[in-house]
């Protein structure tokens, strides 16, 4: 398609908008991150007036927020491991079958991501209470799977779909078993895709709230909820909500960048033999 | 070593029946081609025979052995395929080697059934590389190799050249044939390319609609086809056929002659028409004729100018030349 030069200027100019919509709220907590509590009432509002450490020292010798983040480490990669552990094998086998039971199999898959997630909170809650899962990260781990799972494997199976059956064929041929098949071929060959989905499942039990803030009081209490006691009734300490959430943000940026490496490699590289 | 016979072999995919029931016995030691157009059944035939379709009735057996319900690994078979089907992310050795290292033979044996495999394919420069990095004939090279080095009783080829170019595929095709007898193994091998079924094989098998049309040397099969199906697809350009009066007086209802065997005379002749079209082929020209009657017919003649296009021509053809059938069935 060629713009004219008018056309383009347009395109470009709801591009920035656009982008300065979603930016802007990152901006504004990373400005207000490195201010003090004066700098950041100051009106009207500048981005870099005072630049300070301050907030960061203050979070980062904050020991329930270490505690938090050291929560949040934990639970995410529990979550990632869990998740693809299970998810590969059911998107390996959901990839081998064709017809109306991979469909009807995937929708349903596909239901339980969609559901709301508080539909979920107060029956597991119970379950929890019983059972001595509340305020447990092994808990956590294990709700943030029930909706990890369905999109890992909604994600994986397309990259198992793309190996040509001959490769798998000759591997048996070569005497390898069904599972040794899928170990020593297809996952190899679908790591590219396997990699970002467990970035994707990362990213989402880091920024999980809901569940993290209903089944937690302290013990497995995520970084992300522990945001939420700098707001308290004397006043919110803003400095340290953005220094917090900045750091909050700092993995998710690093993992973004990598899961563009995956995904390039995956359109480039190509399973064709 | 080993000699491959299928028993009244059935397959039926759902309510399609691909292979209504057919049986065939390969020799041990032969070279056999399994030849015919497109989804006549060819590769599911094969892949019956390797494991990796199951039967839908009858018996397989191998080297004497049934192995209807074998796994293909516990077969005494090795399979190419059309594409290849190399370990993309494991190099050349680790393709040759991957069916060794699951079976967790030592080391030194791996490496020597490596290195021999690689010796007879001229593949030892490129053992460290992985597949992506080798040309299409180096690919196919690496899926024999792996095949080799599983000293089977049979080897079975899907279409294994129909990647390559033209010159490429010719090498290929006598390096297999070498490899044979180098290896003295049975092998069976599918084509759609009749050119390549006549040049390789000690026996044909002319398969149509999942059925086994003729068996036979090339020669056998080139010389005397038993049904029209088979005239009309062994041999290039394609054979001649002719009703009516000419095939009554023969005591069939269809005659078949070669372009090599109509000659163009001055005199006399059973057909006249007009040349339609002259191909060169260098040695021979093709000449398309459209008869009296409206048949179109091809003879292959020594060298003819091109100021023959648009003449009237008569054409013969000696008595013994004539193929003909009755009811699809060959007539002597
Ligand atoms: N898995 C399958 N399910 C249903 N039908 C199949 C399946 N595999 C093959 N067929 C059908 O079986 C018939 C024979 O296929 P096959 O691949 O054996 O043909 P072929 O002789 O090898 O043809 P080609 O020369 O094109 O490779 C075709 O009509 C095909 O559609
Ligand atoms: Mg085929």
């Amino acid at each position: 398609m060629i713009l004219s030069r008018r056309e383009k200027f347009v395109c470009y100019a709801v591009t920035y908008l656009f982008a300065l919509f979603l930016l802007a709220p990152i901006v504004w907590m990373l400005s207000t991150s490195f201010k003090g509590q004066l700098a950041i009432f100051q009106k009207p509002p500048s981005l870099f007036t005072e630049f300070t450490f301050q907030n960061y020292a203050a979070v980062l010798s904050d020991p329930q927020f270490l505690h938090a983040f050291w929560n949040s480490v934990l639970i995410s990669s529990g979550t990632v491991v869990v998740s693809v552990a299970l998810a590969v094998p059911a998107a390996y086998g959901l990839s081998h079958l064709t017809g109306g039971r991979r469909a009807g199999f995937l929708s349903w898959v596909l239901l339980v991501r969609a559901a709301p997630g508080m539909i979920y909170v107060l029956p597991y809650y119970l379950a929890y209470s019983q059972i001595g899962l509340i305020d447990t990260r092994i808990g956590l781990i294990l709700i943030n799977s029930v909706f990890t799972i369905p999109l890992a494997i909604w994600i994986v199976i397309p990259f198992f779909d793309a190996i040509p059956h001959e490769i798998e064929e000759a591997a048996i041929i070569d005497g390898a078993t069904r599972f040794q098949t899928m170990t020593r071929i297809a996952i190899p060959l679908a790591a590219p895709g396997i990699a970002s989905t467990a970035i994707l499942i990362f990213i989402f039990a880091w920024n999980e709230f809901l569940f993290a803030l209903t089944l937690t009081r302290f013990e497995a209490r995520t970084a992300a909820v522990s945001i939420l006691s700098y707001m308290a009734y004397e006043g919110t300490e803003w400095g340290k909500v953005a220094a917090a959430g900045a750091l909050i943000l700092l993995p998710v940026l690093c993992f973004s960048i990598l899961i563009r490496k995956y995904l390039v490699q995956t359109t480039a590289g190509g399973v064709k033999g | 070593m080993a000699e491959v016979s299928l028993a009244d072999t059935r397959k039926v995919f759902g309510t399609h029946t691909v292979i209504p029931e057919l049986s065939l016995s390969v020799p041990d030691g032969s070279f056999t081609v399994l030849v015919g157009p497109s989804g006549c059944g060819k590769s599911t035939l094969l892949r019956m025979i390797a494991g990796l379709e199951t039967t839908s009735g009858g018996r397989i057996e191998i080297g004497g052995r049934d192995v209807t319900a074998v796994t293909p690994s516990q077969r005494g078979i090795a399979m190419v395929f059309q594409s290849y089907a190399l370990y993309p992310h494991m190099s050349v050795r680790d393709n040759i080697s991957f069916g060794l290292r699951l079976a967790r033979r030592p080391a030194a044996e791996i490496d020597g059934k490596v290195r021999r495999a690689a010796e007879i394919l001229q593949l030892e420069p490129y053992l460290d590389r992985k597949p992506a990095a080798l040309s299409g004939g180096q690919r196919q090279r690496v899926a024999i190799g792996r095949a080799i080095v599983r000293d089977p009783g049979v080897f079975l080829f899907d279409e294994p050249l129909s990647n390559l170019d033209a010159a490429l595929r010719g090498q290929m095709r006598i390096e297999l044939l070498d490899l044979h007898r180098r290896l003295g193994s049975t092998m069976i091998y599918v084509t759609h390319d009749q050119v390549e079924a006549m040049t390789m094989a000690d026996k044909i098998v002319v398969m149509n609609a999942g059925r086994i049309e003729q068996a036979g040397s090339p020669l056998d099969v080139f010389d005397r086809p038993q049904s029209p199906f088979v005239a009309g697809f062994i041999g290039s350009p394609r054979i001649n056929f002719f009703k009516g009066g000419i095939a009554e007086s023969r005591g069939g209802d269809m005659v078949a002659v070669r372009p090599e065997h109509l000659r163009i005379v001055e005199t006399g002749g059973r057909w006249r028409g007009r040349i339609r079209l002259l191909e060169q082929l260098g040695t021979d020209t093709l000449v398309h004729v459209t008869l009296t009657d409206g048949d179109e017919i091809v003879i292959r003649a020594p060298r003819m100018g091109p100021e023959l296009q648009d003449a009237q021509v008569a054409i013969d053809c000696d008595d013994r030349h004539f193929h003909v059938f009755c009811d699809g069935q060959r007539v002597d």
